[in-house]
């Protein structure tokens, strides 16, 4: 009562008053304090009190605003969060707290994220970004993971995979480079957590947005990362391969290859297309490399053997591969069982890049897949998939033995060539007529087509 | 102007001890706390856990275990603020009992962990689970039917010392880190054994077949040629029973325990040595009811007039009808079926019948009016001459 008592006091105070009129009110304060006597013992028990008030205020209130900001809720409290909140919650790791992943350990790093944090607040307001990538410096370190997962521990990889994770951590592998999805299911990387679709992602929608194949880590960044290794590169060092690609960048690098192409006066359409082709083509050929160095034709002294026995404990060839001249005559169990081949064969499993997903369709064909999608035997889609998965066309471009010389086989050709069921097999890579100018058409992997020759017609007419 | 002042603002008596109490109060309250606070904080690490050496067991086995990372208090108070309290004043009560020397050893945790405490950092509800080798167990079926956590992962933190008896008074200057790992390095104390699944199943009533959790069959090679079942079989067994038990120990319907290892009060009856027994195959086949069930239908050979026929075959291979009969019922195996001296009394040549008797009688050891107390002596004498 002490303070207010006096204050009153002071300021029915005529000479006071006049003061205020006079001067601002961090003065007057000022003027106020500088005029306590201190000898008075009173007024040092009072200044002994506020100071303590003080003290508890700062103390108590720094501790609660850390608590606050620290807590999962504050973090989704931004809109542009909700993807990544969603995620978390419907993931393994959602009893722990967004900073104790997202925040090295330590008060110091505490602190200064925050601090930093506050550069977020002024995109909130003047502008959130688009999609919300993690940067190369929000990379999440080892120090996160090891604070709850002990090094004592022997790791349990699913199904039949052996993943010498001690060899890893040894190398010096960090958790995140393959574990990247184990929270947040790469929406990032999958291009689904972008402002326009933000609204999306509910409780409900999360389960179907967390694929299993997202949340473990995936074959291609096994292999891709077993490759670069083999070739004498350690690329975990690089921060920038274990986050995703940032959108902001990878704009950059389009427009600069955009600029050199529009150099060479091409067409609009052309010119997608050109670079499309462009960044996709040697890509391609090191997926059929490495499916080529798998399948057991396999480069001499590498480092890390890139058989599917490296990793897989029961994938064995199947029996009816070994047989002598399965290579030539694959063709029929493929048109049966398609579906089993894929389960091995499949191209996509090879790459480390995901592809990017529309979540609307994403989660339409989630609630379609109930109903059991089965492989009907179809000559047409096992010609199309020997021709788009580069398991199969590694090979299914090359020339085959028989064959012969292209002088001997044009004119040879045609006994191999007369019934329909003969003929379904030039049809594997041959096409019969011209590739009709832009269409989507899946491309042969030959640019020979039978009406090259042809152009009068065919005696029987049998097409497929 | 300043001398006014002093003079005006000089407080009332009341006033000056008003605020020499309220900062006092206020003192103390915010030392009270803050000591609290971190008081608090400090009594729950794990450090001060194993500050008692009562302690050191359970700290360097958690030290070398997968949880090394969470404290123990973590798993050990449950959630809560009255469970911490609880907690708190237990903690001052052992200190007393440990104080006093009048704690139970060897210590045992009083109540087993709660799911709650797990479930603060593995969400069964997200989260996979990966089992190890070619296990396949359920997770939530079992939760579902409220197994608890620990009813299966007993020893993850601390190996099941207190079940090992390693945990007395007279060996805590032993423990240190290496001593924690050498404990825990043994997998079949930290992980979960297949005796609880067998045991938990068999008592609910759920089925025990291999493939039930097993994804590879379990089924061994040599059991699948088409002679194993009538033929090569019995001869595997005397080969190495022990590793038949291995996996059909599980399917007998009684507790097989003739490998159980013998109290020590009986190893040291016989002649005050410890013996390494020689488990026999046909004993086994006698005590396992999987075996049992088989072995004690009627064989094709047993003809019509086996009973006159059968000494021929019976001298060939005795070991062959000791598969399923005994020469006599004695203590150690009740068989069901004829045994030899149902006709042929006393029939005990070849049989360790010394196990069973009641007086350690020593080999070589000839038959004596002492034995007659006992035994009829016109039947003995037939055979053993005095």
């Amino acid at each position: 009562m002490a303070i207010w008592g006096k204050k009153k006091h002071k300021e029915t105070d005529p000479e006071t008053r006049e003061d205020r009129k006079k001067v601002g009110l961090i003065r007057r304060l000022w003027q106020k304090f500088r005029g306590i006597d201190w000898k008075n013992p009173v007024n040092r028990w009072k200044l002994l009190f506020v100071s303590l008030i003080g003290c508890i205020v700062i103390f108590g209130g720094g501790y609660g605003v850390i608590q606050f900001t620290n807590s999962p809720s504050f973090c989704v409290s931004c809109h542009e969060m909700t993807p990544e909140y969603t995620t978390y919650t419907a993931s393994a790791h959602n009893n722990i707290t967004c900073v104790q992943c997202h925040v090295k350990p330590g008060f110091v790093n505490m602190v200064t994220h925050k601090m930093k944090s506050m550069k977020e607040v002024y995109y909130h307001v003047t502008g959130v970004p688009e999609q919300i990538v993690q940067t190369e410096e929000e990379a999440i370190s080892d120090e996160n993971c090891l604070q709850c997962h002990s090094k004592n521990r022997l790791v349990t990889a699913s199904g039949d995979l052996k993943v010498n994770h001690k060899g890893h951590i040894e190398e010096g592998v960090p958790c995140i480079s393959c574990h990247a999805g184990v929270v947040h299911a790469k929406v990032a990387g999958r291009g689904i957590n972008t402002e326009e679709v933000r609204g999306h992602y509910t409780k409900e929608t999360a389960e179907k947005i967390m694929e299993k194949k997202y949340l473990a880590p995936n074959m291609g960044t096994c292999i891709d990362c077993h490759d670069k290794v083999n070739n004498g590169e350690k690329p975990w060092k690089e921060v920038s391969y274990l986050v995703p690609p940032n959108p902001e960048e990878m704009e950059k690098k389009l427009d600069e290859t955009n600029k050199k192409t529009s150099g060479e006066a091409v067409t609009e359409g052309e010119k997608t297309e050109a670079t499309a082709d462009g960044t996709n083509a040697p890509h391609d050929e090191k997926t059929q490399d490495i499916i080529l160095q798998a399948i057991g034709k396999q480069q001499k002294d590498v480092k890390l053997s890139m058989e599917c026995e490296t990793c897989h404990k029961k994938i064995k060839v199947p029996k009816n591969h070994k047989v002598e001249g399965w290579n030539g005559n694959h063709g029929s169990t493929a048109i049966q069982e398609l579906d089993k081949c894929v389960n091995c064969h499949q191209d996509s499993k090879w790459i480390k890049e995901i592809p990017k997903e529309d979540i609307l369709s994403l989660l339409k064909m989630k609630e379609t897949t109930s109903k059991e999608h089965k492989y009907v035997p179809n000559v047409t889609v096992v010609k199309d998939q020997s021709r788009i998965n580069q398991f199969c066309s590694a090979c299914h471009g090359n020339r085959p033995a028989g064959h012969l010389e292209s002088d001997q086989w044009l004119t040879a050709h045609a006994d191999k060539a007369k019934t329909a069921d003969q003929k379904s097999e030039c049809f594997v890579c041959h096409d019969r007529d011209k590739p009709k100018e832009g269409t989507t058409d899946i491309k042969a992997p030959t640019d020979v087509y039978c009406q090259y020759c042809h152009r009068t017609g065919f005696k029987s007419d049998v097409n497929n | 102007m300043e001398e006014e002042k002093e003079t005006r603002s000089a407080p009332p008596r009341f006033n000056y001890k008003l605020i020499k109490i309220a900062t006092l109060t206020l003192l103390f309250l915010a030392i009270f706390f803050f000591a609290g606070f971190f008081g608090l904080e400090a009594t729950s690490s794990s450090k001060f856990c194993s500050s008692c050496h009562e302690m050191k067991p359970e700290y360097y086995t958690w030290k070398a275990s997968t949880h090394s990372e969470v404290d123990c208090v973590n798993c050990h108070i449950e959630p809560g603020v009255k469970n911490l309290a609880e907690a708190k004043a237990g903690g001052v009560k052992e200190l007393y009992k440990k104080q006093t020397d009048t704690y139970l050893a060897p210590i045992q945790m009083p109540k087993d962990i709660p799911n709650s405490a797990c479930e603060r950092c593995h969400n069964m509800d997200t989260r996979e689970v990966t089992t190890s080798g070619d296990l396949i167990i359920p997770h939530d079926k079992h939760l579902a039917k409220d197994i608890e956590c620990v009813q299966c992962h007993s020893g993850v933190a601390h190996g099941k010392i207190a079940e090992r008896k390693v945990t007395f008074k007279s060996d805590y200057g032993k423990w240190d880190d290496s001593l924690g790992k050498s404990m825990m390095s043994d997998i079949k104390f930290t992980s979960p054994k297949m005796e609880t699944c067998m045991e938990c199943h068999e008592a609910r009533q759920v089925t025990t077949e291999c493939k039930a959790c097993h994804t590879t069959s379990m089924y061994p090679k040599s059991h699948k040629k088409a002679d194993f079942k009538d033929e090569t079989h019995g001869s595997l067994a005397i080969k190495d029973v022990k590793k038949c038990n291995e996996c059909h120990k599980y399917m007998s319907k009684k507790e097989i325990d003739i490998f159980n290892e013998k109290p020590a009060s009986m190893q040291y009856l016989n002649n005050g040595t410890v013996k390494e027994d020689d488990i026999d195959a046909n004993d086994y086949a006698k005590q396992n009811t999987y075996c049992k069930d088989c072995h004690s239908t009627r064989p094709a050979s047993h003809k019509k007039g086996f009973g006159v026929s059968h000494g021929v075959l019976a001298n060939k291979n005795t070991e062959m009808c000791l598969t399923c009969h005994d020469y006599q019922n004695t203590g150690r195996t009740k068989n069901i079926i004829v045994t030899c001296n149902t006709c042929h009394p006393s029939t005990h040549s070849n049989r360790d019948w010394r196990i069973t008797h009641p007086i350690n009688v020593e080999r070589g050891r000839k038959v004596t009016e002492y034995c007659y107390t006992c035994h009829v002596k016109k039947n003995c004498t037939s055979c053993h001459k005095e």
